[in-house]
């Protein structure tokens, strides 16, 4: 400072240069609040219209662009409109980047289109990951139900189970009805086999078979509360096994071969078995059992890998399904999509992609998005 | 040439707020073009007279007990009732405004004198500065010019007397026989009573017409024979110059623009100009808060997003709402109250130093001498200014945190748009709606207000040294901040009560 002559520093020299300098400054700060305070954007709305009947309550949504490497980048906001419209408003930042090949999607928030957005590397990875689930699942329900301890603590107890179920299943009145309707003009002495013999053998076979269910439907057992559909097929294959039956077969040889062979026979084998394994899960002594077994440190060495390969699966899925972790950087479509989530609340979404993504995604059926079609630029007919 | 007369003073009698008596029935007689020196011991009262006479008596010293009265040119004044305001004076420290120009300094007090006053012919007046640049500052001059700025000064006001309160201390013998031949030719010339207090009588004796002795024991005031010998007999160590000679005969050509009639309420906007450049405009203070606020965006978004807990997830997952919280306490609480103290803890300094040194150099007294609204003007553009500036830099430093938190967040983010950071910076703020700006409008303007108040007390308080002035800035950005503070919190929670 003390280089520079005296007279720049006083006035009236002093003063002018340092109203230079704040008029300068000032400008700068104006400028600066100009280009980073909200203000009206400058870009013109594209309207479309949607093929399907919008039923959404929120009006406002975000939009969102798929690029062609599945980066996804917000691009603007949009609303609904009367007559099924959706006014897109694009960000002025954006406006040259949405090519006019895009096409938009209409989604609500959910993993439909956190899996559209994938890329092809995460989808391979997600479904190895959950092949091996499931890999590690039958291999822990077969090291469970064969050890020593499933075998004399739980199993007699399972077993248990099974017989009051099929009692109930037999005592039930729609399994009566069925019994009636093919036993009704039989002999007494077949009527008697069937009440009597038949239920020993069924329960002798299922006990075995209800393993096997386990094992084909261990995946889904969480799923059970919720309406899941059990695969009854080693149920089928037991009622095959028991119409099979040595002592059956001879037993009904007598009654006549053909009537063995009857689909309403079948037909109340299987229902009785169903029931049987029905009411065994419904009995409310089991989800104790399971937790019990959960619990039991003897079990839990053989669940082991299958819990470490769940936790893996769970570990991943942020990152595969968002493009989350540690390090990651911003999925804007994954962030909206789990605060939805967290938030429990209607979070519909506009996605453009391109239109192979469009072909890919529209696989999905009615999970992968409503096209919506343009219609002009300037706001709704 | 003023309406001639005499100054006759009757029966003055002065006590300190302590109760000591200065002087008692004091009677004495001034006539036009005559120049009286009062002389007397250090502490026997002579400023005190002065001070009654030009009625600037320190009422924050306490309760003065005057009697006695005061004439001149018709009017009669009882001093017991009435401040006087006949006497120009002329402070020792010369009391002028150094923040501004020579030119301003006559021009405020032109501006501010009787009508009569502005009419008068001041070109005799302002050929005493002729070697003075008219808009050359105060600090520019030296001891002589600032004697005679002064001078003029207190001239231009148009009071009928004069008053020179020890005109020649500090100059050396040359200024100070020219300064006395300058004074006597303004009384002569003028018509009008001058009464100069001094200690060191010499270099005026030659030219004044009565020597009045302030006798401390006996609280009288004694003529004496205006000659060395009888002033020695008085006084000690006296000591008489000699040749004096008329100053400015030789002097320089500057000519100032005469102090023609304008309207008095222009120096409020003159004053409130000044403050306001200082307090806000100038280039220091923009830089420091506009740097202020961009340190808090950047911190605000680069350890938000980068040293929580939740780590990448902040950057990925819960980004809008990390983003949108983010948003809300910068622009509703962190850069409202950051610049609040910021701004509060520089000006608040600034108010308290600036009122420190004019109440330190007298120049509230010589504003109340010159007729002048000082306080009025000063404290009114004090506050007026401050707290414009403190709601303008707030707005800077919104601007300037908004624009670091964009420019880090698209450090993060390089490929995301710029819309989608403002969507989320600034969407609580917008739903919150204007009710969220008048809260903070309310913030800044009480913590404007309370600052400034306590700035302008703590500054207006008697300072007798510069360490009095020191510990007036440290007091002021300490109780300034504090009450900002409590301001901020105070409407916070009532804000976000419930």
């Amino acid at each position: 400072m003390q280089s520079l002559p005296r007279f720049l520093f006083t006035r009236p020299f002093g003063r002018a240069s340092g109203l230079i300098v704040s008029s300068a400054l000032v400008a700068g700060l104006v400028y600066a609040g100009s280009t980073v305070l909200p203000r009206a954007g400058a870009t013109q709305p594209l309207v479309y219209l949607s093929p399907d009947p919008i039923s959404f309550k929120r009006n406002s949504l975000p939009v969102f662009v798929m690029q062609a490497d599945r980066n996804v980048v917000r691009h603007g906001t949009a609303e609904f409109a009367p007559g099924n419209h959706v006014i897109v408003d694009p960000f002025d930042s954006m406006d040259g980047e949405q090519s006019g090949e895009m096409e938009p999607l209409l989604f609500e928030s959910g993993l439909p289109v956190l899996w559209a957005a994938m890329s092809a590397a995460s989808q391979d990875e997600l479904n190895s990951r959950i092949g091996l689930v499931q890999e590690e699942g039958a291999r822990a329900v077969n090291r469970v139900i064969t050890s020593k301890v499933f075998v004399e603590v739980y199993r007699p107890r399972l077993s248990a189970m099974l017989a009051q179920s099929l009692a109930a299943a037999w005592e039930d009145p729609r399994t009566q009805a069925i019994s009636q309707a093919f036993l009704t003009d039989s002999d007494p002495v077949l009527r008697a086999f069937i009440a009597e013999d038949i239920k020993e053998i069924l329960l002798d076979r299922l006990s075995a078979t209800l393993w096997e269910m386990a094992r084909t439907n261990w995946a889904n057992a969480l799923g059970l509360p919720l309406g899941y559909e059990l695969d009854y097929t080693p149920v089928v294959e037991a009622v095959t096994g028991v119409l099979k039956d040595p002592a059956i077969r001879q037993t009904l040889l007598e009654f006549g071969s053909e009537r063995l062979a009857s689909p309403e026979m079948r037909q109340f084998l299987e229902h009785m078995a169903i029931s049987m394994i029905d009411g065994m899960l419904k009995d409310s002594g089991f989800p104790a059992l399971v937790a019990e077994m959960t619990g039991d440190t003897r079990l839990r060495d053989l669940l082991r890998p299958f819990g470490e390969a769940v936790t893996s699966l769970a570990g991943s899925l942020p990152r595969l399904l968002g493009g989350l972790g540690g390090q990651s950087s911003l999925n804007p479509l994954a962030a909206h999509v789990f605060r939805a989530f967290a938030l429990g609340v209607e979070s519909p979404l506009v996605l453009y992609v391109t239109p192979d993504d469009r072909r890919r995604i529209t696989r999905f059926g009615g999970q992968g998005g409503v096209g919506l079609i343009p219609l002009s630029k300037g706001g709704p007919a | 040439m003023i309406a001639a007369g005499s100054l006759k003073v009757q029966g003055l009698s002065i006590t300190t707020p302590a109760g000591v008596k200065l002087i008692d029935d004091v009677s004495f007689e001034v006539g036009c073009r005559e120049l009286v020196l009062l002389i007397g011991p250090s502490g026997s009262g002579k400023t005190s007279i002065v001070n009654a006479l030009c009625g600037l008596l320190d009422t924050n010293d306490g309760e003065w007990q005057v009697g006695g009265k005061l004439a001149y040119g018709g009017d009669d004044i009882d001093l017991a009732a009435t401040s006087s305001d006949l006497c120009g004076l002329v402070f020792q420290d010369n009391a002028l405004f150094d923040d501004l120009s020579v030119e301003e300094n006559l021009r405020i007090a032109a501006d501010h004198a009787p009508v009569a006053a502005k009419e008068r012919d001041n070109d005799a007046i302002l050929s005493l500065l002729s070697d003075v640049e008219p808009d050359q500052a105060i600090s520019a001059c030296s001891g002589g010019q600032r004697q005679r700025v002064a001078i003029a000064r207190t001239l231009i006001a148009g009071r009928p007397v004069l008053v020179l309160d020890e005109p020649n201390s500090g100059l050396d013998i040359k200024s100070s026989r020219r300064l006395a031949g300058l004074i006597k030719s303004i009384c002569t010339e003028r018509a009008i009573p001058v009464i100069i207090v001094a200690h060191h009588v010499d270099d005026l004796l030659p030219f004044a017409d009565k020597v009045l002795l302030l006798d401390s024991r006996s609280r009288k005031v004694t003529p004496l024979e205006v000659s060395l010998p009888a002033i020695e007999q008085a006084m000690m160590q006296l000591d008489v110059g000699a040749n004096l000679d008329r100053f400015g005969a030789t002097g320089g050509t500057q000519t100032f623009p005469r102090p023609g009639k304008r309207f008095p309420k222009l120096w409020f906007a003159r004053y409130f100009v000044e403050y306001f450049w200082v307090l806000c405009l100038s280039p220091y203070m923009l830089v420091y808060v506009g740097v202020g606020g961009a340190i808090l965006g950047f911190v605000s978004i680069w350890f938000g997003f980068n040293y929580h807990s939740f780590g990448g997830y902040l950057k990925s997952i819960l980004h809008d709402e990390t983003l949108a919280g983010i948003g809300y306490v910068q622009t509703t609480i962190a850069v409202p109250l950051v610049a609040s103290i910021l701004v509060v803890a520089r000006n608040s300094a600034i108010i308290a130093a600036d009122l420190g040194n004019r109440i330190m150099s007298s120049q509230f007294r010589a504003m109340r001498n010159l007729d002048i609204p000082g306080l009025r003007y000063l404290s009114v553009s004090i506050v007026v200014a401050n707290t414009l500036a403190l709601a303008l830099l707030t707005v800077a430093a919104l601007i300037t945190a908004s624009w670091s938190a964009y420019q880090t967040w698209s450090i993060f983010f390089p490929d995301q748009p710029f819309e989608f950071w403002q969507e989320n910076y600034f969407r609580r703020l917008m739903e919150a709606g204007p009710g969220e700006w008048a809260w903070g409008l309310a913030k800044v303007i009480l913590s404007a207000l309370l600052s400034s108040a306590a700035a302008i007390a703590i500054g207006l308080r008697r300072k007798t040294d510069v360490i009095s002035v020191n510990n007036a800035i440290a007091k002021a950005i300490v109780i300034g901040v504090s009450l900002t503070l409590l301001a901020h919190a105070f409407l916070a929670v009532l804000r976000f009560r419930g």
